[in-house]
């Protein structure tokens, strides 16, 4: 089951074994009381089902019956979200939610005249909410954006004409139906990326990152000592590479060098029982300088297998990282997995990639291991 | 189904939009074409519905789409030791799946 990982007032979900990662992929622990709520309503809709036989509810066809469930599950979930919470303004918010998708309910099974835009109304608003909340920085996981997806479907059961002969308003719906997905879709990301980054131990890692469990603490002289040596080794030991001939005698892959993060890899280093050995890094990394001549800015490496913790010699000045939910194709990399739950068609999601360690030869930089900044990159690679 | 449908446009727009965004970071259109493909077929299956008719083609799509999904939840569990996630459980699965028990209802 899905656990929770808290950090100066950030919460970041345990994925998978010993690593968190964005809540954006799980559930955060205060939603569960949500999910049970919805477990009990699906276990309880037959019971209330015959309770609506002397309703309007009853008259409905397929669709709205749908609409109304779906209704009443978010108003459910709204309520499992004031009770999972403590006392703050969001839960007032979330109060306001239930009042706000319970009446709706109740008008939908009162039925009569105009019932339909209040209620597509009380949808509306608590979609826009939802989208705010996420541009405002607020982090969605599973259980949000499940709920969203049940209210959309019911708005646009809602709004849609009982005939396709209406063709200006089918026409009208389907595009509001497609821009609402597109809008709730990005502004999860962006709540996503918003809420979260870093990669040191207790941060919250944004989509696509794990993190091993752990919390984030100063090093000791020793640490720090060990950490300045590896830096020195690497960037002595991998200055040959900015010879991209050299890089290729030694078995990388520098074929194809573009972007400004392009990850030239050597196949043979990757199996070769050599863990974390600063002459033999199992990858490169080069950018693409104003000029247009490829630079090297660091080298990455990675353990060998799933699941194997990298060494730390240096402690939380050497933090390893994997990445979760990563579409591949054919050809190689693409997106993340989507908020909702999918990749491009023709991709695979990766549900976890071994471990690996970034440490940049960019002079300068903030933190040599780890995180190099993009303004930093940037800088470097408009000086070259 | 129409409305189904319609969500399953809006969920592969999404899909569509970082294809596009990925593109320009890693080479290959293979998102963008599949996706631009999906939406096609969506919206022809769309107009189908709208005038009483299920395509044969729609049960393949539908099938396809759930033998997609149990790939990468078998990946998942395989890799990562994880269970099914509820988004995708619902876009994925339980979404086609419905589509396909309307389809068998509506076809004679």
């Amino acid at each position: 089951m899905t656990s929770v990982y808290f950090h100066e007032g950030e919460t970041a979900v345990a994925l998978t074994d010993g690593y968190v990662g964005s809540p954006m992929y799980g559930v955060v622990s205060e939603h569960w009381i949500a999910l049970i709520l919805v477990g009990v309503l699906i276990a309880g809709s037959r019971l209330i089902r015959k309770r609506l036989a002397n309703t309007a509810y009853a008259g409905l066809d397929h669709p709205h019956r749908m609409a109304f469930w779906l209704l009443l599950a978010s108003a459910v979930v709204h309520l499992g979200l004031v009770l999972g919470h403590d006392l703050d303004g969001y839960t007032v918010l979330y109060a306001a939610g239930t009042i706000l998708l319970a009446a709706a309910t109740w008008l939908m099974l009162r039925g009569g005249r105009g019932w339909r835009p209040i209620v597509a109304t009380a949808l509306a608003v608590s979609l826009l909410a939802y989208v705010i909340a996420m541009v405002a920085g607020e982090t969605p996981d599973q259980v949000g954006l499940a709920t969203k997806l049940a209210e959309l479907t019911a708005l646009a059961i809602l709004l849609s004409p009982r005939t396709t002969r209406t063709r200006y308003r089918l026409i009208a719906v389907n595009g509001l139906t497609i821009f609402l997905f597109l809008l709730v879709g990005v502004s999860g990301w962006i709540g996503a990326f918003s809420g979260g980054g870093g990669h040191h131990l207790g941060d919250v890692p944004t989509p696509g990152v794990l993190l091993p469990i752990g919390d984030d603490r100063d090093p000791t002289p020793a640490e720090q000592a060990a950490h300045d040596l590896i830096v020195a080794e690497v960037i002595r030991h991998s200055a040959q590479y900015a010879d991209l001939a050299v890089a290729a005698a030694a078995g990388y892959d520098v074929s194809d060098i573009n972007g400004s993060d392009y990850h030239a890899a050597n196949e043979a280093f990757k199996s070769d029982d050599h863990v974390f050995d600063p002459q033999r890094p199992e990858n490169l990394i080069y950018g693409i300088a104003d000029s247009g001549e490829p630079v090297l800015l660091g080298v990455m490496f990675e353990m060998e297998k799933l699941r194997q913790a990298g060494p730390a010699p240096a402690g939380p000045l050497t933090v390893w990282h994997a990445h979760d939910h990563v579409c591949f194709t054919v050809t190689g990399l693409g997106p993340l997995v989507s908020p909702w739950g999918g990749c491009p068609i023709g991709h695979m999601a990766v549900p976890m990639t071994n471990e690996m360690l970034h440490i940049w030869t960019v002079p300068n930089a903030e933190e040599p291991v780890g995180e190099l900044e993009d303004w930093e990159r940037d800088a470097y690679l408009s000086t070259r | 189904m129409r409305i189904l449908l319609l969500v399953q446009v809006g969920i592969f727009f999404v899909s569509l939009l970082e294809a596009a965004v990925a593109s320009l970071l890693f080479p290959g259109p293979i998102g963008v074409v599949g996706n631009t493909f999906a939406i096609a077929a969506l919206m022809w299956f769309i107009w189908a519905a709208g005038r009483g008719r299920s395509p044969r083609s729609l049960v393949w799509f539908e099938r396809s789409l759930l033998v997609w999904f149990l790939l990468d939840t078998a990946l998942s569990l395989g890799l990562a030791h994880r269970p099914l996630e509820l988004v995708p459980t619902l876009t994925r699965l339980v979404l086609p799946l419905t589509i396909l028990s309307l389809v068998k209802r509506t076809r004679p």
